[in-house]
């Protein structure tokens, strides 16, 4: 028994775990991304896995016992919060945990601190519009400056679980964010040319990141996961990219690909996957990479079509 | 509206034309649900092809769909064994549910894909394109030869019924072959229009046939116009309520079999009370 424990002991009041044998805070996520991120502020004195792997569409992971086994040997769980993930509750309680309950120190809501989108005005809320999420957009890590957001979240989490490590895990996160914003930064340069480019998505998960790099979202195929459109909405859908002269459909690796072809093919665009999640696709190996690859992948897009706001060769 | 529902209703008119035919011999042999079990055990099939790496949408993963929805024929035309100790319906639901299962754990293990799972059930028909249609066009009309070619071996099966037993010779082969052109088609028309909408299409314009006609001629025909109106109403449906086309389409199509069962109902009991009040019977038919 290390001093840690004690610490851990006494926060969570709860029969908390003692910490890794190496003296390792072990962090389980829900989704990759996080899990990159927690490596990353972490460094050399975690040990992180994530419970969902890459491609899979985080809404809608079936609880199986061995999500809740990974759980039980966790000291922090860390999760997108909000109501995205529905499993996420049933796989804390099934892991019997009481330091990983919601309000513990060992649950970590990725969330805390993030301007959120698309929240439901006071008594629009109702569940006959389909998809709305109750506590507004929950892909908000698709945004690389929210990405800091959630490493300054887990950086406090891990500050509280293994203080001794303070100084370190500050470091990693000082780290973090500089290297996220100098990216940023030399993202958004590249995708000026963009500014106010129109685009269609398959569904809404991209609306921080279109914020960011200046896009602009005029339509979305399915606002209803799993339903197919109505012929009207399908209709309107097409008409309205084809007033906005939109011709690029983002996609995600988890819906059938064939459908936003169909949707580009008729106002003569193209369909993109973008990485959706560290691990969707090949290239998305880290969080810089997942957002590198998505503005590489769109700009491609765009070069494709020729739909450029402002055509120049200073892209590099 | 109509430039996205036109692929869609041309869709619905091919499939309106096999499926009603292959509806007809499914309720001759009194196998309902055996549509059902052959889709899923082709999307486990289709399933496997992933988990072995075979790139999705492409001839090879096909094939292997289709390979397992053979063998599925195989074990349903083996299913009709002597004696029936086990009903043929048993054996169906038992491939039906182990299917299901076996392709929910594939799919588990693959991580993408999920979207197969939900259009395995109410389809895309809205995201039909030339495409789609020219291809399985190209499949019934093939599956249609075989039946035109073989259509007294394949009816005298589907009529034997029970007595399968010396009906025609090499009974197995064609029940074999009956259900391999039947999963040919399944394996096709699922991947465009979903489970639900196969089996009703499969089913209601059969049914709504049976009751009113006893000739097969008479039937198919019958069969294609209730086929045709249950997609006409689930289309005007959905382009009015800007509804999901396919499932619309089903809806469409339980209206017309409750309207065909209720004009049945009504002939009924004008007959009975036509030949057991005589004089009086057409009146009270009449106010109605």
């Amino acid at each position: 028994m290390n001093h840690q424990t004690c610490l851990i002991a006494s926060l969570a009041l709860a029969a908390a775990p003692a910490l890794g044998a190496r003296g390792e805070v072990h962090i389980v996520t829900s989704t990759p991304t996080l899990a990159d991120i927690a490596r990353q502020v972490g460094g050399g004195h975690v040990s992180v896995e994530s419970v969902m792997k890459g491609p899979e569409n985080f809404h809608n992971i079936i609880a199986k016992p061995s999500h809740m086994m990974r759980l039980r040997k966790a000291d922090l769980f860390i999760h997108l919060g909000l109501d995205a993930e529905p499993w996420v509750p049933l796989i804390i309680r099934g892991s019997r945990q009481g330091h990983l309950y919601y309000g513990e120190p060992g649950n970590v809501d990725a969330s805390r601190g993030i301007a959120l989108k698309e929240v439901p005005a006071r008594g629009e809320l109702t569940r006959a519009e389909g998809d709305i999420h109750v506590f507004g957009n929950p892909h908000y890590h698709l945004d690389p400056l929210n990405g800091v957001i959630i490493a300054r979240t887990i950086a406090d989490a891990l500050i509280a679980a293994d203080s001794p490590h303070r100084d370190d895990y500050e470091k990693n996160f000082q780290d973090f964010a500089g290297r996220i914003d100098a990216l940023t930064t030399r993202l958004t340069e590249r995708m000026r040319a963009y500014q106010g480019t129109p685009i269609a998505v398959y569904h809404r998960s991209w609306p921080y990141f279109v914020d960011r790099f200046g896009l602009r979202q005029v339509a979305e195929v399915q606002p209803k996961p799993g339903i197919e459109p109505g012929p009207r909405h399908l209709s309107d859908c097409i008409e309205t990219m084809e007033r906005a002269g939109a011709r690029v459909v983002i996609t995600e690796t988890f819906n059938n690909i064939r459908n936003a072809e169909y949707v580009a093919e008729r106002v003569g665009g193209r369909a993109v996957v973008l990485a959706h999640e560290v691990g969707a696709v090949p290239e998305a190996t880290s969080y810089e990479a997942l957002v590198e690859y998505n503005v590489d992948a769109l700009i491609e897009a765009f070069q494709a079509i020729g739909a450029t706001a402002a055509p120049d060769g200073s892209t590099p | 509206m109509i430039d996205v529902l036109y692929w869609p209703i041309v869709a619905c008119i091919v499939l309106v034309g096999i499926h009603c035919y292959l509806g007809l011999h499914v309720l001759m042999r009194e196998v309902i649900f055996v549509d059902l079990a052959l889709a899923q055990i082709a999307a486990m099939g289709a399933a496997v092809g992933v988990l072995a790496g075979l790139p999705p949408d492409s001839a090879v993963a096909y094939f292997c769909s289709l390979g397992f929805t053979f063998l599925g024929a195989g074990i349903f035309a083996l299913g009709r064994f002597r004696g029936r100790r086990v009903p043929q319906e048993a054996v169906i639901g038992i491939a039906y549910a182990v299917s299901s299962a076996l392709a929910l754990l594939i799919l588990s293990k693959i991580a993408v894909e999920q979207h197969e799972i939900e259009s395995m059930l109410v389809g895309q028909l809205i995201y039909v394109g030339p495409g789609q249609v020219a291809k399985i066009t190209a499949i019934y009309a093939a599956v249609a030869l075989v039946h035109v070619v073989f259509r007294r071996p394949f009816f005298a099966v589907s009529e034997a019924g029970l007595n399968i037993e010396g009906a025609v010779r090499h009974v197995r082969a064609w029940d074999f072959l009956f259900y391999a052109t039947f999963g040919v088609v399944v394996t096709s028309s699922v991947q465009v229009a979903g489970v639900l909408l196969v089996f009703s299409y499969l089913i209601v314009p059969a049914a709504c046939a049976m009751i009113f006609f006893a000739s097969l001629r008479a039937r198919l025909i019958a069969g294609w116009l209730f086929g045709l109106a249950g997609s006409a109403l689930g289309l005007l449906a959905s382009a009015r309520w800007d509804l999901p086309t396919g499932t619309a389409i089903v809806a469409g199509l339980g209206i017309v079999f409750a309207l065909v069962v209720a004009a049945h109902g009504v002939r009924v009991v004008r007959q009975r009370f036509v030949s057991s009040a005589a004089p009086s019977g057409a009146d009270a038919g009449h106010t109605r």
